[in-house]
């Protein structure tokens, strides 16, 4: 368990230097990555995209921010991230 | 009474509650849509995966069919499907690597599956709508992804897989 602490703590930081690359859209005012659980407990990533107040206001263009969840995914995957990165959008406050 | 239009239909359901409470959506709805939308595309595996393996049962074997399927293997097989490497059993049998769609079909239901459990189980998860929304789309996403390669050979392996993994590290 340790070591897949350790594990999911270097992919994390691994996840911050590959995300502070990454171009955010305009809807997006930030992002936080963090390690939590999956539904079978195990450690995993987590990375949520926070959405502007604005975007939120005008129900901003959902299939677009979709699919820069699965971008960001991607680039996660091609910067070397191995565990399964859980991304979602979330209301900035 | 036919079970055929399910997956459509809970898709559709999904989306319905994360826009029907237009001021401040209560908990309870977006929690029902996410939960909803994982299961349409649950559904629309199982039985997809049916169809490949048995297409001229009549429905009520389909049906029995369809609760042979597991959340945690179905989970797992996704999981062998994404990158950053296929595992040897599936490079002889698909490639280096899955195709788009079927990767987003695969990534969608690990995503849609966690967030289900967190939707059903964790009352300390909040939901905000455009985080419902998101993952009502992801379904809607992996739903349009698994109809483009339904009829391919690698969507076959896939769906084979939900239940007869093991019997791929047999070689002939």
């Amino acid at each position: 368990m340790t070591s897949d602490i350790t594990t999911i703590e270097a992919e994390k930081e691994l996840a911050d230097q590959i995300l502070a690359t990454v171009t955010l859209l305009p809807e997006i005012s930030n992002f936080e990555t963090s390690i939590g659980t999956d539904s079978s407990g195990d450690a995993a990533l987590r990375v949520t995209l926070w959405v502007t107040p604005e975007a939120v206001q005008q129900r901003g263009d959902i299939k677009k921010l979709t699919q820069f969840v699965y971008d960001v995914h991607t680039a996660l995957q091609l910067g070397g991230v191995k565990s399964f990165p859980y991304i979602s959008l979330d209301e900035a406050a | 009474v036919s079970a055929k239009s399910l997956p459509k239909d809970l898709l559709e359901q999904a989306k319905f509650l994360t826009t029907k409470e237009t001021k401040k959506p209560k908990q309870a709805t977006l929690r029902r849509a996410v939960s909803t939308a994982y299961y349409s595309l649950f559904h629309l595996l199982c039985s997809e995966a049916v169809e490949i393996m048995a297409p001229n049962v009549d429905e009520n074997t389909r049906y029995r069919m369809q609760r042979w399927f597991d959340h945690i293997a179905m989970k797992e097989t996704c999981g062998r499907f994404l990158p950053p490497s296929l595992g040897a059993p599936l490079r002889d049998l698909i490639g280096s690597v899955a195709s788009n769609d079927l990767q987003r079909v695969a990534r969608n239901f690990i995503r849609l599956q966690d967030a289900r459990h967190l939707a059903d189980y964790d009352m300390g998860w909040t939901l905000t709508r455009i985080k419902s929304q998101e993952f009502v789309q992801e379904a809607e996403d992996a739903r349009e992804a698994w109809l483009r390669i339904r009829k391919t050979a690698e969507a076959n392996i896939f769906a084979l897989s939900f239940l007869h993994w093991k019997h791929w590290e047999k070689r002939t």
